[in-house]
């Protein structure tokens, strides 16, 4: 479990919002493919700008 | 896509890190000998040189790259958010800025009370192995995207550890003035623009202005991260 947790602070470094956000911005793109490819290209870069934000506002790690 | 980009971002990054890597080599160094101190880096350097070794070549000779920019791409992202949080965290007051000298008086007074040879050695190999894999990862994965420009990641990497290296010997002090925070910051906009592109394109989106919306996004990120600080500023109370 400690070998896992260090892993996932490697990768996220111990966020939750970035890894989520970043799911919710691929499956955005996936699961959307009848959208005009502008839209879900400025879809996909907005929803990793809000995940910035949000992997910000989380407690200091 | 262009090689001073992606050697550009490994330079930058690997300095980064060997700054705090060097610091820890440096107390090693003045407490239990040069000898122990650098056996251990050399030692560092060997395994991170084996992973690069290892990995780089063989991502770089996949044929499809689309599929790699699909994994390659998520972790650019986090590792660009992590390094750039960090930064704003910093430059808001929100986190305590990477006090070199203050590492380093802690490791001393450590590597004092120890006084095994061994302790140094792990000290060292730790400090050098620890801080450089992230650059080691961050390398194989620029592999994986842009195999003809492996090269570039390679030696903007290296380079920046050499030279980081013989100036804390040649200096014997901690680089307390190096602006960390601020080169933190870029290394985290590139590894957040340069995810943002391989990961679009792995989904099969047309970026705008090709590989060049890559400045797009620079651009936008730093923005992003403007912001961010501001918002995130602790207001002065009296």
């Amino acid at each position: 479990m400690k070998v896992v947790r260090e892993i996932y602070d490697f990768i996220a470094g111990g966020s939750i919002a970035a890894p989520v956000g970043l799911a919710i911005a691929i499956l955005t793109t996936i699961l959307l493919p009848h959208l005009d490819p502008a839209i879900r290209a400025g879809m996909f870069v907005a929803i990793v700008v809000l995940t910035l934000a949000a992997a910000t506002r989380e407690k200091v790690a | 896509m262009n090689g001073w980009v992606l050697g550009g971002t490994t330079f930058l990054a690997s300095a980064v890190e060997m700054v705090e890597a060097a610091t820890i080599v440096l107390a090693v160094g003045i407490t239990q000998g040069w000898r122990t101190a650098l056996t251990g880096a050399a030692w560092a350097f060997a395994a991170l040189a084996v992973i690069i070794v290892a990995f780089g070549p063989v991502l770089a000779r996949q044929g499809a790259i689309t599929w790699l920019e699909l994994i390659v791409g998520p972790f650019m992202i986090l590792f660009g958010i992590t390094w750039l949080r960090k930064a704003i965290w910093r430059a808001a007051g929100r986190k305590a800025m990477h006090d070199e000298r203050a590492i380093f008086d802690k490791e001393v007074a450590m590597l004092q009370a120890a006084r095994d040879k061994r302790v140094g050695f792990a000290t060292s190999f730790q400090g050098v192995f620890v801080e450089g894999l992230e650059v080691a990862v961050i390398v194989v994965t620029f592999a994986a995207t842009r195999p003809a420009l492996l090269g570039w990641s390679i030696w903007g990497a290296v380079a920046a550890a050499l030279i980081v290296i013989v100036a804390a010997i040649v200096l014997r002090a901690p680089f307390a003035r190096v602006p960390e925070n601020a080169i933190k910051a870029v290394v985290g906009v590139m590894l957040l623009s340069l995810g943002t592109l391989w990961t679009g394109e792995g989904l099969g989106l047309r970026w705008w202005a090709g590989d060049a919306t890559l400045f797009w996004f620079i651009g936008i990120y730093i923005a992003a991260a403007a912001l961010l600080t501001l918002a995130e500023r602790k207001p002065v109370t009296a």
